[in-house]
């Protein structure tokens, strides 16, 4: 899963944040590492991953997904940024294998599959 | 707010159609001893739902008869009998609706008589449950300062909805809540703000009111939000439909989960289809 191999090695400016998003987490906590980046006035490629590290231990996933674009393009240089980015659109991509895949999404149900349903039952959904 | 969880019909049992239909009736049983008659009104899928949920997940036994019932006085019906997990439940579908209507007559001017019908249930409501109702009004304000930010951020704007529902999820399972149900129902909770919003988008805009789609896309209708930012909506949903599956993975469930399998993991998925396909909702009924 994204972020769990984060060490110690990190930028010193956001050591108190990976400490709260490595142990246990609750809203709370959760609070504190966001105001800890709220803080820190230059909002380099490595804010932005760790901005979207929060997000996404917050569920806030399109948030997250949004901070590590710009990431990636503030820092084109490191692969973790995009790495992490492939990694959560591939987290969605999941979902839509496992489930009933949504709109326009080229998965299995834009097939035959919905299709045979509907004449199955005949109309009755 | 209401109306949005539903079952996948051409995959659902016979038996757990049987067994959402009794569950429906037995919440409209609760809903009148814990709040009173007037409230029924009010009856939802959407709490059915989380009584099915909630009955497995804390091991409640479900005891189906043949009863009467207001609306079905000649033909004897299949009920789940009612027990404190319901009637819980159906104080908090009272309360819920009761804000709802509270939030509508804020927002439009509009419902305060249909308000009327459930101002007693919601006094009653109160007054047996004030840990209940004490979760719904918090979570309440916080979505009310949530949207007074005019926040255009979809996550942030569901999140207060998620949380309570999380919330109500540890009050309701006690000892039985842990990480997997904390995210299975945030999960939950956000799926049913963002389809609301995403349903309303038209309606919000006109209107102007709170709505993160709008501020977030300058689009006039759902359809062109669709073609440009389709992909943005789908992976918001997606990594909803994610949570979900994650955390059912890790909830022990204690009698069968075919009924809650295939609402959240057929069911809610169809919804979001139609929702973004912008199609009138489907008939849901089946002759058994």
């Amino acid at each position: 899963m994204l972020w769990n191999e984060e060490v110690a090695e990190q930028d010193e400016r956001f050591r108190g944040v990976w400490e709260i998003l490595g142990g246990e987490l609750n809203a709370n906590r959760l609070k504190k590492a966001q105001k800890l980046l709220d803080v820190i006035k230059d909002k380099d490629a490595e804010w932005h991953y760790v901005q979207a590290a929060v997000f996404f231990h917050k569920s806030w996933y399109l948030d997250c997904k949004k901070h590590l674009k710009k990431a990636v393009r503030l820092g084109p240089e490191n692969p973790k940024y995009s790495a992490a980015l492939n990694e959560l659109t591939e987290m969605a991509n999941e979902a839509k294998r496992n489930g009933t895949p949504l709109p326009g999404t080229g998965k299995w149900s834009d097939g035959c599959a919905e299709g045979c349903c509907e004449v199955l039952c005949n109309g009755c959904c | 707010m209401f109306g949005y969880v539903r079952y996948d019909l051409p995959n659902l049992y016979i038996k757990d159609l049987m067994l959402y239909r009794a569950m429906y009736c037995g919440l409209c049983k609760g809903i009148a001893q814990s709040c009173g008659q007037a409230a029924r009104l009010g009856l939802t899928y959407d709490v059915a739902f989380l009584s099915v949920l909630l009955h497995n997940i804390t091991e409640t036994d479900i005891r189906i008869e043949k009863q009467n019932c207001f609306e079905h006085r000649l033909k004897r019906r299949p009920i789940a009998e009612t027990d404190d997990l319901t009637r819980e439940l159906g104080a908090l579908n009272t309360v819920m609706v009761y804000y709802k209507l509270t939030d509508d007559i804020l927002d439009k001017s509009r419902g305060r008589s249909r308000r009327v019908w459930f101002k007693k249930g919601y006094k009653r409501a109160r007054k047996q449950y004030p840990e209940l109702v004490k979760i719904v009004e918090n979570y309440m304000i916080e979505q009310a300062k949530t949207e007074k930010r005019n926040s255009d951020s979809p996550d942030m704007a569901a999140d207060p909805s998620a949380q309570m529902m999380q919330t109500l999820s540890r009050h309701f399972l006690k000892e039985k809540a842990n990480a997997a149900t904390d995210k299975l129902f945030y999960a939950l909770g956000k799926w049913v703000y963002l389809i609301d919003a995403l349903d309303d988008f038209e309606k919000d805009r006109k209107k102007k009111n709170y709505n993160p789609f709008v501020l977030s896309y300058d689009c006039k209708t759902r359809a062109e939000l669709m073609e440009r930012y389709g992909e943005d909506i789908a992976f918001l949903f997606d990594t909803t439909f994610y949570d979900m599956r994650e955390g059912l993975s890790g909830v022990k469930f204690y009698y069968n989960r075919d009924l809650t399998d295939n609402v959240i993991l057929r069911g809610l998925p169809a919804e979001t289809a139609r929702v973004m396909k912008g199609e009138a909702p489907n008939k849901l009924n089946a002759e058994v």
